[in-house]
């Protein structure tokens, strides 16, 4: 298991709880999980089923922990330990966070953060390639929107 | 992101505008660079068209370009660490045993279980039985005391110590004129022989008053009624009819319903009557001279006074059958309105010496039977010493 491929656990948690604690602690059990899964394969797994596999895990794990931030609500994040890029404001990933569909809230952290592919996204939830699309597409608009509004603000 | 063509793109055959939803759907895969040339033109020109597309447009860059930004997050070697640093088994424990962290099929069926466990030991260990009995009331009363109303002698008997005043009134006062008659004792031995025949009338009063109050018990408790059923079958019941009544008012007869003794219907006559117990055979014998009959005993409601028995006679118009079988005064007929009690069928081992008895029988059928038995019995009285004659 890569560096990146932690990484990439780490932020989809970060984005998609939005609170440090149950970040880290979702994120080290899918590293776990992984470690199993790796052992299990020889570690000969090919990229597209690593993904796959990351899409899978990380999905299962964050409806169980989905109840538990909903509940503790979106805490501030501090920017020591997770630091988005300077200018880069987190309040339109808010407001998409809250509003959303938690599918299309998914698909484009896996899409359109972590840089999976939708054929890989699909594979992991064993959807079709169309849906993963639709998905994005559709999320993708609402955060534009979010984003827009932000700015006009500005 | 790979921009390529996507084969799933159909060829368009024929140029048509596209809908402007149609177009939505593609923007996403237009602003990825993956439509053909076909379409790439055919949502150029929805765009141009419609202006909600182009907003949907912008808003598709926006977030993609949001989206990139956010993509350079960093993690902290802090956080790294502990993501990737093994996990232990005890957090693993403990982890498992956070039922929050539960998939959901599990939780719910989980749940579900316990609560048909809690509702089981509920409904088998809570003792419901004693819990019912005291929360019924069955009878809201309370019983105090239970008083026996049953009169004792003692209690019938009054208090010979005192002397009623009418008997006291009766006691002459002692004359100090007579001679005799002394002021101190004489007048108190005077009252004191008075009042003992006082006090001897007393108590032969109380004993009279006993047995009046004997008595009455014995008048008062409640007779039975009874009513007597004759049957007949006789020929010739125009002549035979008065001759009858003549009988019964010769024995002291007197009609007891509101018909005329010998009332005739179509079929025969009706005699209701009440009389002397005691001329009960005389009058037996004057009928069995006449013909066979058929007399039974059966309770009624009517209690008829000491002494005196009542009596229904039916005399029906033909021939004696042989198995004696009496017709019923049909519906409306006196003995029903009066009386309103039926009994059961006569018992059909009877025979009689003539008559035909199939016609008989289909005539006895159409019509229902006088009733003759108690109630439950199909011999007649005969075994309770209610004489059965012929």
């Amino acid at each position: 298991m890569s560096a990146a491929d932690i990484r990439s656990i780490a932020l989809f948690f970060y984005f998609s709880l939005m609170n440090e604690k149950l970040a880290q602690s979702a994120s080290s059990k899918v590293v776990h999980q992984l470690k199993i899964f790796l052992k299990k394969r020889h570690d000969q797994v090919s990229k597209f089923e690593m993904h796959a596999k990351v899409v899978e895990l990380t999905q299962e794990h964050w409806s169980r922990f989905q109840t538990t931030a909903k509940r503790q609500g979106v805490v501030a994040l501090s920017r020591s330990l997770w630091s988005p890029p300077k200018q880069t404001d987190l309040g339109p990933w808010r407001q998409f966070y809250k509003e959303s569909d938690s599918k299309e809230f998914l698909s484009v952290i896996w899409s359109r953060i972590l840089g999976y592919e939708d054929q890989e996204i699909a594979s992991g939830l064993r959807l079709s390639e169309g849906t993963v699309r639709h998905r994005v597409s559709r999320g993708l608009r609402h955060l534009g929107s979010m984003y827009r509004l932000d700015r006009l603000d500005e | 992101m790979n921009e390529y063509v996507n084969v799933d793109f159909k060829p368009i055959k024929h140029r048509r505008l596209m809908t402007s939803f149609h177009c939505q759907e593609l923007l996403y895969d237009y602003v990825c660079g993956r439509l053909p040339e076909e379409y790439k033109d055919l949502v150029e020109r929805s765009l141009k068209e419609h202006e909600e597309n182009q907003n949907h447009l912008r808003s598709i860059q926006y977030g993609i370009h949001y989206c990139k930004e956010l993509a350079l997050t960093e993690i902290s070697n802090d956080v790294y660490d502990s993501v990737s640093t093994a996990y232990g088994l005890l957090p693993s424990w403990l982890d498992w045993l956070r039922w929050r962290h539960w998939p959901h099929s599990l939780r719910w069926s989980s749940e579900a279980l316990l609560v048909s466990l809690t509702v089981a030991m509920v409904v088998t260990l809570v003792p419901w039985k004693r819990m019912w009995k005291t929360m019924v009331v069955s009878d809201p009363k309370i019983v105090l005391s239970e008083v026996v109303k049953e009169r004792s002698q003692s209690d019938q008997e009054s208090p010979l110590d005192e002397v009623p005043s009418s008997v006291a009134s009766q006691v002459p006062e002692a004359n100090p004129s007579e001679p005799g008659a002394s002021s101190g004792p004489a007048p108190s031995n005077m009252k004191g022989s008075v009042a003992a025949q006082a006090l001897v009338s007393l108590r032969e009063e109380p004993q009279s008053q006993v047995e009046v109050s004997q008595e009455r018990p014995a008048t008062t408790e409640k007779r039975k009624g009874y009513v007597y059923r004759g049957f007949m079958r006789l020929k010739g019941l125009e002549q035979i009819t008065p001759e009858i009544v003549r009988d019964i008012e010769a024995l002291g007869g007197e009609k007891a319903g509101s018909v005329p003794l010998g009332w005739r219907k179509t079929r025969g006559s009706y005699f209701h009557f009440a009389m002397e117990e005691a001329r009960y055979e005389e009058l037996l014998s004057a009928l069995k001279m006449r013909g066979e009959i058929r007399i039974y005993k059966d309770d009624h409601v009517r209690v008829m006074p000491e002494g005196q028995i009542r009596i229904i006679l039916w005399i029906e118009e033909g021939l004696k059958t042989e198995t004696g079988r009496s017709t019923q005064p049909q519906e409306g007929s006196p003995e029903v309105k009066e009386d309103g009690a039926k009994g059961p069928a006569p018992d059909a081992s009877e025979t009689s010496s003539e008559g035909s008895p199939d016609s008989l029988n289909v005539e006895s059928k159409k019509e229902s039977p006088v009733p003759a038995y108690r109630d439950g019995e199909e011999t007649p009285i005969e075994s309770e010493g209610e004489p059965l004659h012929e």
